[in-house]
């Protein structure tokens, strides 16, 4: 099936009553998460999986996948009319958004990044789309040495771009890998890591940890939080479609931020907050007005928020395509993935086509929907701020609760939940970078099988992986980012003690 | 620190426990030994790299003090009046995570309307709302939950094991 083949398919899988409802209550969701600050997206897409259960593969995806970019859509209206980012992706849009509401084009500010957001995000699909079956089959072609390289460099983009410590990132690697060998081993059965205890026969459970990471974790943290007792108030809206001055204005720097979103976006473990950073600084340098930045310039909206959607619909790219989740929201899609019998990567256009083309029309349905929800609904989700944070942490702790104990019924789980919850809370007391934990436990399986599986076809010969071009390229690639990010982390420890000093 | 070194040389441990060979190919105890070693490797790079630090922050923390204190004259910033804080936000957060195992031990024996009512209501008032208002919320909330869950989702959701509550429909 070509692209476009594929995508007359996958229109014709989300163009269904149920399907659409599924894309749509996903969109809702997705923007309420990208408002409420404190409620990330891997917190909402975690604690709604167990909600999907009853639902069909394709349907449960669908709607998750719209949770995913429907939080990158909502984060930007409370950053314009209340100066408060939803998510951090958002921060750049409060520099001229909430200047420009101020000013009473608060409308024009909401229309601006509304257009912006669905170009960025029906760019970053386009692509996808075409590039998608091409880098399947590169995927395919791929032996077991080079996947295992492809999977270790992936896990060391994550460990040294999340985070400020590259050591501290490894740690939550090996973490991530130390847990996954809990249970059975795949291959001879014989129980690893269990201290005789039957109840991990079975492994850690993904939701216990993921849910436990970041939902539940972050909820309960919110007891050390200050919180402010002023509450702002929402700029007013005027009218809400920008004017032709406006269009000429952005389109430049919707497209710059298109292709800026869209490379980034590929990358496994970079944060969509620097997509946006990055675009704001693109745009400032090359604009005739930069003065006019920071107090309401509309490139300064347009191109972030174009970035800021395309990076998200980008980042499915790795994950479809290789199977490797890049960001801790899509290592929560891996694990929706794999809970409704999915295995995500480059078979399933192969093996599961209304899933994987569904998922990628849906990207074009999902925005055609949130345009069109973004700007009518913009005061409604200011009202939803008032929602007191004490109703929605009892609101997320209870639900998480309940979806884990309805995944298995097993009231162990529920304390592994508990323990997760406690760990999770003290490594981010110690800023320790939660995401690379968990994508490695979910890449752990097949980095292991990889290994396994290149070991016996060399008899047990490490060198295997440095005799294979592709193999020894990705694996010097993942040695050098990692050098590369301690060296960095090494040269601004001695920039500060200098600054200190001087 | 500690913790990681603690667990790197239990998983060594264990890892030495299992069979060191397989019949064809790795063993399956291969791959947590190697990550346990990596482990213990990056938690003494880890040591050395905070030691460095201790020493490094000894002299400049005094550098720091002094430079805060001539620019700003008294060494805390004064704290926002606007804002508020918890009280004793470590014993509400350590409640909140006994609430939570709790709720594991408990919900299959005071069933799940009464066990989530109690986990929302402790949950809420941990986090700042007023019991009252909390418990009424909760009661309701829990029905909810319970009708949305069982009778639209389709999942279903334990009884009490406590027979007056059985009785009670709970």
């Amino acid at each position: 099936m070509d692209a476009f083949d594929g995508l007359m398919h996958g229109l014709g899988v989300v163009l269904t009553f149920q399907n659409l409802t599924f894309a749509f209550v996903g969109c809702l969701v997705g923007m309420m998460v990208g408002v409420l600050p404190g409620v990330g997206q891997s917190a909402g897409m975690a604690i709604l999986i167990p909600i999907t259960y009853s639902i069909g593969p394709t349907g449960a995806i669908i709607m998750l996948a719209s949770i995913f970019y429907g939080a990158y859509y909502g984060g930007r209206i409370t950053s314009i009319l209340l100066n408060v980012p939803g998510e951090s992706e958002s921060v750049v849009t409060t520099f001229d958004g909430y200047p420009l509401a101020r000013q009473g084009k608060a409308g024009t500010a909401l229309g601006i990044s509304a257009i912006a957001s669905f170009v960025g995000g029906v760019f970053a699909t386009f692509v996808l789309l075409v590039t998608a079956i091409p880098l399947s089959r590169l995927a395919l072609a791929l032996g077991p040495p080079e996947y295992f390289a492809l999977l270790l460099l992936s896990l060391s983009l994550v460990a040294g771009l999340l985070g400020k410590s590259v050591v501290k990132g490894l740690i939550m690697v090996v973490l991530g890998l130390l847990l996954s060998q809990i249970g059975m081993d795949p291959a001879l059965g014989t129980a690893r890591l269990t201290m005789g205890q039957t109840w991990l026969l079975d492994g850690i459970p993904l939701l216990a940890l993921i849910m436990g990471f970041f939902g539940v974790s972050d909820t309960l943290m919110n007891v050390f939080e200050r919180r402010s007792a002023a509450r702002e108030e929402a700029a007013p809206v005027d009218r809400l479609l920008p004017t032709r001055q406006d269009m000429r204005e952005s389109a430049t720097p919707m497209a710059r931020g298109a292709v800026i979103g869209f490379l980034l976006g590929m990358l496994p473990g970079m944060a969509a907050a620097v997509s946006t950073f990055a675009s704001y600084i693109v745009e400032k340098r090359v604009s005739r007005t930069p003065e006019k930045f920071g107090h309401g310039a509309i490139p300064g909206i347009a191109g972030p928020e174009t970035a800021n959607n395309a990076f998200a619909n980008a980042s499915f790219l790795p994950l479809i395509t290789l199977g490797i989740p890049g960001s801790a929201s899509l290592a929560i899609l891996f694990g929706a993935f794999m809970i409704h019998g999915i295995a995500p990567g480059p078979a399933m256009f192969r093996d599961y086509p209304d899933v994987a083309w569904g998922l990628i029309a849906s990207m074009i349905v999902g925005n055609v929907i949130l345009l069109t929800l973004s700007l009518p609904l913009s005061r409604v989700w200011i009202y939803l701020l008032r929602v007191p944070a004490t109703v929605l942490g009892a609101i997320i702790v209870t639900v998480s609760m309940i979806g884990m104990y309805s995944l298995s019924r097993n009231p162990t789980d529920l304390a592994m939940l508990a323990a997760f919850t406690l760990f999770g809370a003290g490594l981010k007391v110690a800023h320790y970078p939660l995401p690379p934990t968990v994508l490695a436990f979910i890449l752990g399986p097949l980095i292991e099988a990889s290994l396994r599986q290149s070991l016996l076809m060399s008899g047990g010969d490490g060198m295997i992986f440095f005799t294979r071009p592709i193999s020894a390229t990705l694996l010097g690639m993942a040695l050098l980012l990692v050098l590369l990010t301690a060296a960095s982390g090494l040269r601004g420890i001695r920039v500060r003690r200098e600054t200190l000093e001087a | 620190m500690l913790v990681w070194l603690a667990l790197a040389g239990l998983t060594l441990w264990l890892a030495a426990r299992l069979s060191g060979q397989a019949q064809f190919g790795p063993s399956p105890a291969f791959f947590a030994r190697y990550l346990s070693f990596a482990l213990l490797a990056l938690a003494g790079i880890r040591a050395i790299g905070l030691a460095v630090a201790a020493v490094a922050a000894s002299g400049g923390e005094a550098m720091r003090r002094r430079q805060w204190q001539s620019t700003v004259g008294e060494l805390d910033p004064p704290a926002d009046e606007a804002d508020t804080v918890l009280r004793r936000p470590g014993l509400r957060f350590a409640v909140l995570v006994a609430a939570l195992f709790a709720y594991a031990f408990l919900l299959e024996i005071l069933g799940f309307i009464l066990a989530t009512a109690a986990l929302g209501f402790i949950t809420m008032t941990m986090l700042g709302r007023r019991p009252f208002r909390a418990s009424i919320e909760c009661a309701v909330g829990s029905v909810l939950l319970w009708y949305g869950f069982t009778n639209l989702l389709g999942v279903p959701l334990p009884g009490s094991s406590i027979g007056i509550l059985r009785a009670l429909g709970l």
